[in-house]
Parts: structure tokens; sequence; C-alpha cells
């Protein structure tokens, strides 16, 4: 039962941890995504 | 002492000239580095992949992650020895370029990431485990490894 449970606490950590990574990778990119413009521009010669 | 002081004798010391002063040297461990980074990349996209059940679907993703780990972690030793002299050669470049810091940011979280969180978790029975705890996982790590290596060639572009 007490593994049971510190399995269950681990997942949930792991799960909150993944999920705010995700989150901050998408808001990362949201907040990039005027320089990822410019670099694609740059790239096609623009 | 402060970081830029670091960066400037480590650009002045010995591995930064050797980096620095043989035209080949560079774009030799810039190639080493590169090959390591794929290895590693397809260990990630290779596990992740298969926890998201998009790939090798016929194979337990235990098999698949405890089999990737290895590949990753000769890879990330290969990929840090590497990154190391080539930093070396071009520090204080690195020191004022902003996307240096994203890259080493995301590299320590994706270490911390790897071997704190997602190699504890996936060692057990994946089948005890959430599935949407284990595509979150696969999500993280992937969008991790994505931000490493998109700033490392950001910072060539910057």
């Amino acid at each position: 039962m007490a593994e049971q449970n510190k399995t269950s606490k681990r997942e949930i950590v792991s799960a909150v941890i993944a999920g705010a990574i995700v989150l901050t990778s998408v808001i990362y990119w949201i907040t990039q995504i005027e320089g990822v413009m410019e670099m694609i521009k740059l790239a096609n010669g623009g | 002492m402060t970081v830029l002081s670091v960066f400037e004798s480590l650009e002045q010391g010995p591995i930064g000239t050797f980096v620095k002063d043989r035209g080949a040297t560079f774009a030799s461990i810039e190639a080493v580095h590169l090959l390591a980074f794929a290895l590693l990349g397809g260990a990630v996209l290779a596990s992740d992949l298969r926890l998201l059940n998009v790939v090798l679907r016929d194979v337990p993703s235990k098999t698949v992650t405890d089999n990737a780990y290895r590949w990753f972690t000769g890879a990330l030793i290969v990929m840090l020895l590497t990154g190391f002299f080539m930093v070396s050669g071009i520090a204080v470049k690195c020191y004022h370029n902003f996307y240096f810091w994203v890259k080493m940011s995301a590299l320590a979280t994706g270490i911390l990431f790897a071997y704190t969180i997602r190699k504890p978790l996936l060692s057990g029975d994946h089948s005890k485990l959430k599935p949407i705890t284990l595509k979150l996982v696969a999500l993280a790590s992937i969008s991790l490894w994505f931000i490493v290596a998109a700033s490392g060639r950001w910072i060539g572009f910057s």
C-alpha cells in the first residue's frame, strides 16, 4: 500500500512537472515567433 | 571573479586557443557534436514517439525506452564533451548570445528531467501508469530537446 502511494505520488509529481515544461515551451515559442519568422525569411533570401 | 571573466579565460586558455587557431578543429568537433546530437535526438524521438503511440507500436514501450536510454546517455556524454570544446573557441561570443543561455537552460532542464523524473518513472511497469502521464512526459521531453536543438542552431545565426 505504501509502495502504491509512493508510486502514485511520483506519477502526479512527474505529470505536473511535465505539464509545466510543455506549457513553458509553448509560451517560449509564442514569444519567439517573430524571430522565427524573421529567420525563415532570411533563410529564403528575404 | 565574474562569469564573463571565466568565459574570457576559457577562450584565451589552451583549449580555446587550440580550437580557434586551427581551421578545421572547430568544424571537426562540431561534426562530432552534431552526430552525437542526431543520436540523442533519435533516442528521444524513438522512445517519446513510442510513449505517444506513434511508432513501434508492436514493441513494448518499456523495451524501447530502456534500450534508447543507453544510446541517450552515450550521446549526451559525447555531446557535452564536444560542446565544451566548441564553447571554448567562441566563449565570449556565447556569453553575449541570448540563445546560448536559452540552450544551456533547456539542456540543464532536459538532463534533470531525463534522470530525475523520466527515467525513475519509466523504470517501472508502464501499464500501471496513466496514459496521460506517459504522453505528458513524452511531450515535455520532445519539447525540451527541440529547444536545445533549435537554440543551438540559432546561436550560429545571431
